[in-house]
């Protein structure tokens, strides 16, 4: 056919196709922007041990993860671990969660006490902290009014802000540095350790450090850094599922509500339209393939549209909210492509049925 | 006088295309409920979070800085019970342990809090289901819901920190989307931290006749490196700890759910006035005023906006029954402040979704009903 | 009989320039109470336009409308529609009832826009409708009414108000004659029982038969033929610019069918009043 008929049909209207495809795009934009958010704390929860420059983690027995978790090892199990073949450098970190507060305003960390203030993690002002210095992460300095050579307090003690680092922070907690026998001190808890972070030779894989690791050293699970990013991912991945399959479900009933009205009122309109191409000779199969193709096209609009605006929000939200990050995973956008297609087979039933019933003696009734 | 009857042309209207009535219905109730059952759900973390502290005696003592219960550390020697104790006013200073326990059960992460008291003591589970209480050492009570969800019943052991622990009973209203209870005793807490003779916080019962505040404000004044709180103050910085960075979010797909609502509607009343328009030129030709014509179209949007919004508000209220008997861990509180912020924000969006019908008529020509 | 319309210099031009179009030029015309117009002409010869702006349903170019001696020309935005609401009644061709409504409502609907409601309104619809025949209509939607029972229901709809002038665009064009002849009729007593102006605008020729006056508008200006008239004697309709005979009797013309008719008339002439 060399007249482009569904497109024609489709853009007749132009209100009409416009509010459809912008109401299919807010309905898959419900679904893309809720992941991308959670997918965006996940980023930022393993954003320090992705960075901190460790092979294997060291922890308490039974404990692979930071977040929400509490891991104590004794502070010779850092030298023990060091000792060990293959073991280039084990750092003992403290990994407590804190309130950090300035004046009025506070806001919760998780506080590491790393002698090495927090290298090799790259520092985006300032200097690593010394004794009575802290490192903020920027996102919460901007929050307190914190800048450096500033005071905060945190354990009722007080501690001047040395530097600032970047992109640690998510919407649920932020970091924070000082020296860990300070930490130590201020807790009193001294000869404990939270996790020993090694950093492997080139000469040995990570995973079989970390099977030598806990064999040698009792008390102790040693995880390679993937696994453990792995294991931290799955908590809020876990308790986020419901909420997802949740939005999921809302948001294909709505595509299919928006779908389905535009539907209708396309095809009633043009139920005339079908009536005298069939008349003229348009094969039956044709005429269906006719009424699917504007909504295919009405939702497929709405699913590129629904793309761009979660993308414009991923640009927009941080402005807004600094440690709102969206983070769009391929997986999810393929989730949403689902959730089209099947808005599209439903809410193409109702045209399919009626356009398959027009009798092209119709044309002639008035 | 009786009222007046004229045709009730928008009611008409609405009523002669059921299907696509019920359809925009359909999709304004399912923004609308999302809305709801969202708020819902912070709220209800926000009284989740509160869930232990709620249970427990007016004040409590915390490690100087403290200013919640959850989300930091606070750690002070066990042995600070009787210098609490000699605080004029203070009948009894118990010391607890808290902590978040990330739990490993059939190899993932389950997230609970674990409270360390003594037994026999205040600060432990105030409803068993099955069981009984801990009392030795490696004992551990652990929240009902959380348990069967994880195929664990009294007599099973779980490991945590290295230790292997039993369960020895079920409790019963301590469940929590993210934080379920767990309850062990307070040495055995404190082996696995690795800090023994220390206590995160205590339990202190005021003396009949004083006070909270003014006895928090007392130990405060008395005891040097400690902070002082009512159970009040520290509930209350718990729940917006927990659910303020859920607000930015929130706000996010509130203001989406919106944008459907307005879209849906305004699709419903524009596609309507857009195939109708030969009937409201008729109208427009009869005589019928502007004004009236608006109203028509506006009648209509608002009785979309009105009715989806009702049976959003039902929906929500069924689907947050029906997830607190299926999934009991959810707590779906929705507000009556919620509900009423959604009911007026209805005839804002019928307004909004309007405007654009609106303009299709007040441009429609009258003479167009002359057009073959 | 009085004149309810008078129409001075009126003209409607569309667009500019190049695509200029004079749809009207300079019409003057007066119409008289209970009289009936048939307007004819080409296709695109301005017959709608001028309709539409009789009606008050197109601003015109120039001129005035006089209607019971209000200046529609110059009426604003606001008061047309009441004023249409009270003075005018319209036929559409394609009937343009509402869908939604049901037939009793169509018309109650007409009254509500007047000012009228309440059971007053209620019980002239129907009694409009029980007077055309479609009592059994009443709460039918209009979709499952025949043409012919569609086009009486917009007949009741427009005289629901008692309108002075009734405007009919092809009012016969969708319906077979035998409902043809029945809105003819219809028509033709409103103007002559009731006192309505009615202004027709149409291709149909039998129209003829009921006119008083018929119009000829082309490129814009009217051109009166003739109405049709009856003979006196025998009754048939004839052509008086074609009248095989025609007298002259006390300022009268009379036209005959033929020379028979002419005499049987001046044989019994003045003893027969006709």
């Amino acid at each position: 056919m060399s007249v482009p008929l569904a497109r024609r049909q489709l853009l007749f209207r132009k209100g009409r196709a416009l509010a459809g495809i912008a109401g299919i795009a807010a309905a898959l934009l419900l679904v893309l922007a809720l992941n991308a958010i959670f997918a965006g704390i996940n980023d930022r929860l393993t954003a320090y041990i992705d960075r901190s420059g460790a092979d294997v983690i060291v922890a308490q027995q039974g404990v692979d993860t930071m977040h929400m978790t509490q891991s104590a090892l004794a502070e010779q199990t850092a030298t023990a671990v060091a000792v060990i073949p293959g073991v280039a450098q084990a750092r003992p970190i403290l990994y407590v969660p804190a309130m950090i507060e300035r004046g009025e305003k506070r806001g919760i960390v998780y506080l590491i006490g790393d002698d090495s203030g927090g290298a090799p993690l790259p520092i985006a002002a300032g200097r690593r902290p010394g004794l009575g210095e802290i490192m903020l992460e920027r996102t919460l300095a901007e929050r307190l009014a914190a800048p450096i050579g500033s005071r905060v307090r945190a354990f009722g003690q007080s501690f001047r802000v040395s530097g600032e680092v970047e992109g640690l922070a998510s919407i649920l907690n932020s970091v924070a540095f000082v020296r860990r026998q300070e930490l130590e001190r201020v807790l009193g808890s001294a000869g404990v350790v939270s996790y020993v972070l090694v950093r492997a030779q080139p000469t040995i894989h990570s995973p079989d450090l970390a099977a030598r690791i806990e064999a040698s050293v009792p008390g102790v699970t040693a995880s390679t850094r993937e696994v453990f990013a792995r294991s931290e991912r799955r908590v809020v991945g876990d308790m986020t599922t419901d909420i997802v399959r949740a939005m999921i479900l809302v948001g294909f009933v709505i595509g299919v509500a928006v779908a389905g009205l535009v539907a209708y009122s396309a095809t009633l309109s043009q139920l005339r339209d079908y009536a005298v191409l069939r008349a003229l000779g348009l094969r039956a199969r044709r005429a269906l393939t006719l009424a699917v193709a504007q909504i295919g096209a009405t939702v497929a609009a709405g699913f590129v549209l629904a793309l761009v605006l979660v993308w414009t929000l991923a640009a927009l939200l941080p402005r807004l909210s600094p440690t709102l990050v969206l983070a769009i995973r391929a997986g999810d956008v393929a989730t949403a492509l689902i959730v089209a297609g099947a808005v599209t087979l439903v809410a193409a039933a109702l045209p399919v049925l009626r356009v398959a019933r027009v009798d092209p003696a119709s044309v002639f009734r008035r | 006088m009786t009222a007046r009857r004229r045709v009730p042309i928008a009611r008409r209207q609405l009523a002669a295309e059921p299907a696509k009535l019920v359809v925009t219905l359909v999709a304004v109730a399912a923004a609308v409920a999302l809305v709801l059952l969202l708020s819902g759900l912070r709220r209800g973390m926000g009284e989740q979070v509160t869930l232990y502290l709620d249970h427990q005696s007016p004040v409590l003592v915390g490690q100087e800085g403290a200013r919640n219960f959850l989300s930091q550390t606070s750690v002070l020697p066990e042995a600070l019970a009787d210098e609490i104790e000699r605080v004029p006013g203070v009948a009894e200073a118990t010391p607890i342990g808290q902590q978040y326990a990330m739990l490993r059960l059939h190899r993932r992460p389950v997230l609970a809090l674990l409270i360390g008291y003594d037994p026999g003591k205040p600060g432990g589970p105030w409803r068993l289901a099955s069981g009984r209480a801990p009392t030795g050492r490696g004992e551990l009570v652990l929240d009902r819901v959380l348990a069967s969800e994880h195929g664990l019943e009294v007599g099973s052991t779980l490991e945590y920190r290295g230790a292997q622990l039993r369960i020895v009973g079920l409790s019963r209203g301590t469940s929590g989307f993210m934080t379920p209870l767990a309850f062990a005793p307070r040495t055995t807490v404190n082996d696995l931290s690795r800090q023994p003779g220390t206590a995160n916080f205590f339990l202190v019962r005021p003396e009949p006749g004083i006070g909270a505040e003014t006895l928090a404000a007392r130990i405060d004044r008395t005891l040097p490196g400690v902070t002082a709180l009512t159970r009040d103050e520290l509930a209350a910085n718990d729940r917006r700890q927990f659910i303020d960075p859920f607000s930015a979010p929130l706000f996010a797909m509130v203001a989406i759910a919106f944008a459907v609502a307005i879209l849906v509607i305004g699709l419903a009343v524009y596609s309507s006035t857009a195939e109708r328009s030969r009937e409201y030129a008729t109208l427009k030709a009869l005589g019928l005023r502007r004004i009236a014509l608006f109203q028509l179209v506006g009648v209509q949007a608002a009785a979309l906006a009105l009715g989806g919004t009702a049976v959003g508000i039902v929906l929500a209220a069924a689907a947050a029954r029906g997830v607190s008997s299926l999934a009991p861990k959810y707590l779906i509180a929705i507000s009556v402040g919620s509900v009423v912020a959604i009911a007026t924000s209805a005839l804002a969006m019928a307004l909004v979704a309007s405007f654009v019908p609106a303009r299709l008529l007040a441009r429609l020509d009258p003479a167009s009903a002359f057009r073959r | 009989m009085t004149s309810l319309v008078h129409i001075h210099d009126l003209a409607r031009t569309f667009g500019e320039g190049e695509s200029r179009v004079e749809a009207v030029r300079g019409i003057d015309l007066d119409l008289a109470s209970g009289e009936i117009v048939l307007v004819m002409g080409p296709s695109g010869s301005g017959k709608t336009t001028f309709l539409s702006m009789l009606g008050g349903l197109l601003r015109v170019s120039a001129g005035e409308i006089w209607i019971n001696g209000t200046n529609i020309a110059a009426l604003g935005e606001r008061e047309l529609p009441p004023f249409r609401a009270r003075t005018f009644g319209f036929i559409f061709q394609d009937f343009n009832l509402i869908a939604a409504l049901s037939a009793q409502e169509n018309v109650e609907v007409a009254l509500n826009i007047a000012g009228h409601s309440g059971r007053a309104a209620r019980d002239r619809a129907v009694e409009l409708l029980e007077g055309l025949g479609v009592a059994n209509r009443l709460h039918f939607p209009i979709e499952q009414l025949s043409g012919g029972e569609k086009q009486r229901v917009a007949i009741a709809r427009a005289i629901a108000n008692r309108p002075a002038l009734i405007l009919a665009d092809e009012p016969t064009a969708n319906l077979d004659s035998h409902h043809g002849a029945e809105t003819m009729r219809l028509l033709r007593e409103l103007a002559k029982e009731e006192g309505t102006t009615v202004v027709i605008v149409s291709h149909d020729e039998r129209l003829r038969e009921v006119a008083d006056r018929v119009l000829w508008l082309e490129d814009g200006r009217f051109k009166t033929l003739q109405a049709l008239v009856r003979d006196p004697v025998c009754g048939m309709l004839i052509d008086p610019d074609r009248a095989p005979a025609s007298v002259e009797k006390d300022a009268k013309t009379f036209s005959f069918c033929s020379l028979g008719c002419r005499d049987q008339f001046l044989a019994e002439y003045p003893s027969r009043v006709y």
